[in-house]
């Protein structure tokens, strides 16, 4: 049994199914539309792609699986009894089961914040709201630092929508992007009419009959807006099992390296899962799309039997800042994550460790490639603009390869070190460089 | 100013990568968002591809490069077709 239709559920099912080819799955989701690319949502916003399109699988495509779908709200968990109760007060009995629920978007804690109006962009039916609600053109005021926020931000511009966008900080996604990235973003956003405002909170959400009307600023300024978007972090839906009383929760479901929480044959993954990493000693919680996959994949294949290690990959996200393909690999940032509730999504805890490197970096015309230089190897990478680098950065970082050949030319200043990587990686190919470290 | 020379020389290499290449995706970038499916002009399933890590093997793909370049994460990219076995997906070179 698996709870969530989401990246990591579906996977489950898949890998589940590719080991037992007759074993009953049952999939159950709040959820009722299924699966569908929840990144992809950014796309629908912008005008990129119809709704349609966000749905990858077809009916054919869960009959072949051969899994029951039931749109159910689980609300409570029984591990001992291995029962589960729905909304309905139905009871279910599983033999395995998976915990897939994900994360919700956190909500912010201010006056005003339950006014029509106010928007998140966690699912389909937030997305078609916000597109519903940009059809008279009002104007909206976006909050928050991470990647979901400036999807918010473009979709509305997209759409017509004058958008006026709050920071904490000085600049954009500050523990993870540097100042010149962050000008980068920030300068595309104002080229497209984007009214950013800096170090500003929101204090309020002042209303009228029940609908937003505007915001007041915590330095106490007065924005008019219809629209009001909120991405300042994600909270795993871990209830179920911390309700349970005998999983053990912290920010997330604790799982050890196979994906079982503490009860027998209780697996979870994904946004919810905070993963064991034997290498590091700490549980963390990734919230991009290809971990999550990765860990239903071996959560299934352990649910069906087999015993398989997670093992954590290097941190690696791509996503699109402003009209930028941004790849993120490894150790990037400065540590903390004060400007967000605990973790964002499409957001990694490992960017944030504090890295014991120095950066090297070479700026293009909008391209610009970042690189955490260690010891011995590079530990990380940010490549904006064009991505031909990112995957060769991507192998270097993953499988630590011993970079002291030219580890002191990229240091110097001003190096070229994209020519340098891509001689390094050629080199590399040919057989001419020590591998690894 | 457009240097002619040089935006000619771009048009040519991007008209031979298109004829003598095929649309390659690196599934560890792919959400599965089906904007490349999307804006397929004729209507080959290119999510389906990516997720598999499966080159663009149907042999009438226009290789218009629609796909490649709508991608928001980088995903598909043009590598020169394998002729001997044109089911490998080809090594990716710098």
């Amino acid at each position: 049994m698996i709870i969530g239709s989401g990246a990591a559920g579906i996977a489950a099912v898949e890998s589940i199914r590719s080991q037992d080819e007759l074993g009953e799955i049952v999939l159950l989701s709040e959820e009722r539309y299924g699966y569908y690319s929840r990144p992809g949502l950014a796309y629908y916003l912008t005008g990129e792609l119809n709704e349609q399109q966000l749905f990858p699988y077809n009916e054919r495509d869960f009959q072949n699986l051969k899994v029951q779908i039931y749109n159910a709200k689980v609300v409570r968990l029984r591990p001992a009894e291995h029962l589960i109760e729905l909304h309905n007060g139905q009871q279910l009995r599983f033999d395995r089961l998976l915990i897939a629920t994900g994360a919700s978007a956190a909500q912010i804690d201010v006056p005003g914040a339950d006014l029509q109006g106010v928007m998140k962009l966690d699912n389909l039916d937030d997305a078609r709201r916000i597109l519903s609600l940009t059809r008279g053109r009002p104007k909206a005021v976006v909050v928050g630092g991470g990647i979901t926020a400036l999807e918010l931000v473009e979709g509305l511009v997209a759409r017509g929508v004058k958008t006026h966008y709050f920071l904490r900080r000085e600049r954009y996604w500050h523990n993870i992007l540097d100042e010149t990235e962050a000008q980068i973003i920030e300068q595309r956003l104002m080229d497209h009419g984007v009214q950013i405002h800096y170090h500003n909170e929101l204090a309020e959400v002042l209303g009228k009959k029940g609908m937003v009307r505007g915001v007041r600023t915590k330095n106490g300024s007065v924005i008019d807006c219809r629209l009001i978007g909120i991405a300042i972090g994600i909270k795993p839906r871990k209830e179920l099992a911390q309700d349970s009383g005998s999983l053990e929760v912290d920010r997330g479901i604790l799982v050890d390296e196979f994906l079982q929480t503490s009860a027998r044959d209780i697996f979870a993954a994904g946004d919810v899962a905070q993963v064991y990493d034997p290498f590091t000693g700490k549980s963390i919680l990734d919230s991009l799309w290809k971990p999550a996959r990765d860990q239903g994949t071996i959560a299934g294949l352990n649910m069906a039997g087999g015993h398989h290690v997670y093992s954590k990959p290097v941190a690696f996200n791509v996503t699109r800042l402003a009209g930028l393909t941004t790849t993120i690999i490894g150790t990037v940032g400065r540590g903390g994550v004060d400007d967000l509730v605990g973790i964002a999504r499409g957001d990694s805890e490992t960017w944030r460790q504090l890295p014991d490197a120095i950066a090297a970096q070479e700026d293009f015309e909008i391209n610009r490639l970042r690189l955490m230089v260690g010891e011995q190897r590079i530990l990380g990478a940010i490549v904006m603009g064009d991505q031909t680098l990112s995957r060769p950065v991507h192998t270097l970082v993953e499988q630590q390869v011993d970079i002291t050949p030219i580890r002191e030319k990229l240091l110097q200043q001003d190096a070229p070190i994209a020519n340098l990587i891509a001689e390094f990686w050629r080199q590399l190919k040919m057989g001419h460089v020590p591998q690894y470290a | 100013m457009i240097n002619i020379r040089r935006f000619l020389h771009g048009e040519v290499a991007r008209h031979i990568a298109r004829a003598e290449g095929c649309v390659v995706p690196e599934a560890s970038r792919c959400v599965q968002c089906g904007i490349c499916s999307f804006s397929c002009p004729i209507g080959i399933d290119v999510r389906r591809h990516a997720l598999k890590g499966e080159s663009i093997s149907e042999s009438y793909c226009l290789t218009c490069g629609e796909c490649v370049a709508r991608c928001p994460r980088g995903t598909l990219s043009f590598e020169r077709t394998n002729l001997f076995n044109p089911l490998l997906v080809p090594e990716n070179e710098v």
